[in-house]
């Protein structure tokens, strides 16, 4: 754990961020090792049913023509637009709990998937299918609640 | 031949960890023919520039 906290992903981080991440890691690997204690955990070893998914592919493996992701433009634009930033975070929120936590040790605090799978105990494949899942949905997600809304 | 939904499953995979050259080559291949993968490859660079990005104030409700 110690060497976590040493990770290089906190660089360039305020000592104050650097704080509440340090806490809010904690409360996340602790609600996912409960979670995986009192048995709620799927394994998630492969691609099978999951709804969200299966809503922007067709059964052959292309996209639906409805769900074919869009241009979202110049990303430094997104990040200054603070409409990109609610739908972020409302998106972030509609995710389901255990796909929630694991994108945000991974992308919002920067652990590996080696070093979240040794501490929740689940295989690193595990990990991979969730961040998959995480951001297929998020990028639906944004292109829906952003894209469509900047335009209207 | 990798369809887009297995383009996807790279596209995620390569923010995680290096990609083999085998995988990196059938992407690669998969992205030139393909402007929605392409795309989607961009969102995913973004949603990880994003998470970096992110606030940690913002981000107290997500840790329920």
């Amino acid at each position: 754990m110690a060497a976590i906290e040493k990770d290089a992903s906190f660089a360039g981080r305020s000592g104050y961020e650097t704080w509440v991440f340090g806490i809010l890691k904690y409360k996340i690997l602790d609600a996912l090792r409960a979670q995986k204690r009192q048995g709620k955990w799927q394994p998630l070893e492969d691609e099978t049913d999951d709804d969200a998914i299966d809503r922007q592919f067709q059964q052959n493996g292309r996209w639906r023509v409805e769900a074919r992701p869009a241009r979202w433009g110049d990303p430094e634009a997104a990040f200054e637009n603070e409409l990109f930033w609610r739908v972020f975070d409302a998106c972030m929120i509609a995710l389901p709990d255990t796909i929630a936590r694991v994108f945000s040790l991974r992308e919002l605090m920067g652990l590996s998937t080696a070093e979240i799978c040794r501490e929740i105990g689940i295989k690193e494949n595990n990990c991979w299918v969730i961040l998959h899942r995480a951001r297929l949905r998020l990028r639906a997600c944004i292109e829906q609640g952003w894209l469509k809304e900047a335009s209207t | 031949m990798m369809m887009c939904k297995g383009a996807t499953r790279l596209m995620s995979l390569r923010q995680d960890r290096p990609l083999t050259l085998r995988q990196r080559l059938s992407l690669r291949f998969h992205l030139m023919m393909c402007d929605a993968c392409t795309e989607c490859n961009r969102q995913f660079d973004l949603l990880h520039e994003a998470g970096r990005r992110h606030t940690p104030e913002l981000q107290a409700d997500d840790a329920r």
